[in-house]
């Protein structure tokens, strides 16, 4: 009979044994030497970046440069630096105990809390949804890509080019419950990530950028006054982080077969494989659409129309062509961490072994590319209005159900949360996701206001 | 006064422990801000409930960021 592997345990692994003895090393060093030993090893964040970069997040950028300028940059700055806090527990837990996440869910808070609300709700429907939208940006800019050579190649057609990359490196994602196909994909994302950042920069040098504006915008928050700017508040610091990216850190981390000893690397590479170029490519599409469209006319409503726009006025070729690349290393990663998350969280939910050779696991891995249907059909708004509400009820349970396993014994012993400022970080998030389910209440009772 | 409170939040109260009481009360300290910021804004109506809900969630976050 074959073994079962779980691609889940991976602490005892020779990879992962070898990197504990070199981090044991490497934390007593000076800080320089061991920033620059730590981004060697880093990867489960750029997982996770590549996940939250991705046709949702470029869309609201897009609009928001179009629409505001630079006013919003701060978004997903501030987003992605509250969500640090939520990162770090994860961290925290795929360190310091042998039992996942939704598996500890479920022990200390019910199968409600982890199955139910963290890992179906949350993470697998949110994945599989979601697909949709990637696959409706993707083959959008992949016509709009040939067509710049006079080819007709549509959406019918090229959703495939989407699918067999996005497929093939998501099947390989721990292939024979190995780390070193975890570390291939990590490394595929960070080279799409690479991908996204010279790409969009390349736009910026010909659109151009106002430098002091940026920083502002970066810096500084502007929201409007009364009840939009709660609205706008709760929107924004929750725009670009979510249930979904502490789940998926937390098992790219177990992927990885992480212990004690990775505790500062997981933090280091949560903010340079993370936040950083999440803030960076997020910042210079909002900057690229702001530089054509702030403060004028008759500005188009739809990504589309957007983008065609943009192109229009790009007067090299080349640039044309790297904004549409872009836009696909945005789709073609996030589809590969949405699948992962999808396959990890639906077995995670039932009690299945997280096996990628087993059959059910590469079924699993592919059911978000049901998403390929939104090159056809574009999104089902029904299924996305559905799976959001869904989301706003269920969150806050998960984000409780966070802060008290960190703060538990009995599932971190000694190395539960310590400090003040690291339970005030989780409770912000935890404060954010009530307000969240209570808006999206009061919405439907008419007493706040529709968004 | 820390290991007191501390200990406190991991007392057991009808199964749960107390630091989960006060996320529930976080909760409804949340609900007033926002019910509280609706009426206000929208319904002119006093600021009070909102009031309320920004101190009660200051204090709460202030007593369970408490490590146990």
């Amino acid at each position: 009979m074959q073994e079962e592997k779980n691609i889940f345990s991976q602490k005892n692994s020779p990879e992962a044994l070898k990197e504990k003895s070199l981090l044991a090393e490497l934390n007593k060093k000076p800080l320089l030497q061991r920033w620059r030993g730590y981004l060697k090893l880093t990867g489960p964040a750029a997982m996770e970046a590549a996940t939250t970069l991705g046709a949702g997040s470029f869309t609201s950028a897009v609009a928001m440069g179009a629409a505001y300028g630079y006013k919003m940059l701060w978004v997903p700055f501030y987003s992605y630096g509250v969500g640090l806090f939520m990162l770090a527990l994860a961290a925290r837990f795929a360190i310091a105990s042998d039992i996942p996440i939704i598996e500890a869910q479920n022990k200390f808070h019910t199968k409600f809390v982890g199955s139910l609300a963290t890992g179906i709700i949350a993470c697998y429907l949110a994945m599989v949804v979601f697909a949709f939208g990637q696959y409706a940006l993707g083959t959008d800019a992949l016509q709009s890509l040939f067509s710049l050579f006079g080819i007709n190649f549509p959406r019918s057609v090229n959703w495939i080019i989407i699918f067999l990359i996005s497929a093939y490196l998501a099947l390989i994602y721990g292939r024979h419950g190995s780390t070193k196909y975890v570390k291939y994909v990590e490394n595929a994302m960070k080279i799409f990530i690479g991908i996204m950042l010279i790409t969009f920069l390349a736009v910026i040098f010909k659109t151009g950028i106002h430098l002091g504006a940026f920083f502002k915008g970066l810096v500084i928050p502007t929201l409007p006054k009364g009840i939009e700017g709660i609205t706008m508040a709760i929107a924004g610091l929750t725009a670009a982080m979510g249930v979904g990216d502490w789940v998926q850190f937390h098992y790219a981390m177990r992927a990885r077969g992480y212990s004690e000893e990775h505790e500062q690397l997981a933090r280091f590479d949560a903010v340079v494989s993370g936040l950083i170029p999440v803030t960076l490519v997020l910042s210079l599409v909002t900057v690229a659409f702001a530089q054509i469209y702030s403060g004028k006319p008759n500005i188009p409503t739809s990504v589309s129309e957007l983008g065609s726009g943009l192109v229009s006025v790009l007067p090299s070729i080349w640039v044309k062509i790297a904004f549409y690349i872009g836009i696909e290393a945005v789709v073609i990663s996030t589809m590969v961490g949405m699948s992962m998350l999808a396959a990890t969280t639906f077995c995670e939910s039932v009690g299945w072994a997280p096996d990628p050779d087993k059959p059910y696991w590469k079924i699993l891995i592919l059911t978000p590319q049901i998403g390929l249907l939104g090159a056809f059909f574009g999104k089902p708004i029904w299924a996305v209005i559905i799976v959001a509400a869904l989301q706003s009820i269920f969150n806050w349970i998960s984000g409780v159900s966070w802060y008290l396993l960190g703060n538990d014994k009995r599932y971190l012993g000694e190395k539960r949360i310590k400090t003040r400022i690291f339970n005030f970080g989780v409770l912000l998030s935890v404060v954010l996701l009530n307000l969240v389910f209570i808006t999206f209440i009061l919405s439907r009772l008419g007493v706040w206001p529709n968004e | 006064m820390n290991n007191a409170l501390s200990k406190f939040l991991e007392k057991v109260i009808g199964r749960l422990t107390i630091r989960t009481w006060l996320c529930f009360l976080l909760f409804i300290a949340n609900f007033l801000i926002a019910h509280g910021a609706a009426m206000y804004w929208k319904f002119n109506r006093s600021p009070v409930e909102l009031i309320i809900g920004i101190i009660l969630t200051i204090i709460l976050l202030f007593i369970l960021s408490e490590p146990s």
